[in-house]
């Protein structure tokens, strides 16, 4: 019987030289990662200051994904697998949403919010989601609409160069 | 090093980099970083172009004054 091949995931959308160059920016990542995850845990035991903490691994996320993002954009490139297309950032948006929703059920439940109208704290939850769908868009939109700029200018280059 | 024998064959089919690149799968810029020499593809990489009649020796060795 033949086996029917289902794919979850779409296909890996870069070629050879542009997967070296999203390794690269992986690799470099890590790294700045790995060193801001000690410097936080050295910071945390030498002054057991663990509120500040939170914020402090949220700046070095923040300071990751912006560095992710620049390395990207700077070389034309934008995921392994989706292209910088309104569908997909309606997609990514859409489960950036999602996990809103389930997460703020999850806080409001945990710390005993909305106990006696379970229907507002929905509410909440989905105007949470509406909002966070709402901002990854328009995010996702600029950042999309500066890469496919990038490479359009990358290509022109190429364009030049054919000509010499 | 610029590999002008690549270029030199690619002008021979009468194809653009943008055409190559799509016939090969890869992007146009990879196409250029092969001609100016900034990029070495792998063999895995470069054997499409063999498909098409470009011998794969022009990308490794077109650089060079052979």
């Amino acid at each position: 019987m033949k086996r029917k091949n289902i794919r979850l995931l779409p296909p890996i959308a870069l070629d050879e030289r542009q997967r070296q160059q999203m390794y690269q920016i992986e690799h470099r990542g890590f790294w700045f990662a790995y060193f801001g995850i000690l410097a936080l845990l050295l910071l945390e035991i030498l002054t057991n200051a663990s509120g500040i903490l939170i914020g402090c691994t949220t700046i070095l996320l923040l300071a990751l994904s912006i560095y992710t993002e620049c390395c990207c954009i700077r070389r034309g490139l934008w995921d392994w697998r989706l292209k910088p297309n309104p569908k997909s950032n309606a997609l990514m948006s859409m489960i950036g949403a999602v996990c809103i929703f389930v997460f703020t059920l999850l806080v409001y439940t945990k710390n005993g919010y909305f106990v006696n109208s379970p229907a507002l704290m929905y509410l909440c939850a989905l105007i949470a989601a509406f909002f966070t769908f709402i901002l990854t868009f328009a995010l996702l939109s600029v950042t999309a609409h500066i890469c496919n700029k990038r490479k359009a200018r990358l290509d022109e280059a190429c364009e030049d160069d054919e000509e010499e | 090093m610029k590999n002008l024998r690549l270029k030199a064959a690619r002008a021979g089919k009468d194809l653009s980099q943008q055409a190559l690149a799509e016939l090969v799968g890869v992007s146009r810029q990879t196409i250029n970083a092969i001609e100016k020499g900034d990029y070495n593809p792998t063999f895995v990489c470069a054997l499409p172009f063999a498909k098409h009649w470009i011998k794969l020796w022009t990308i490794y060795f077109g650089r060079y004054d052979l």
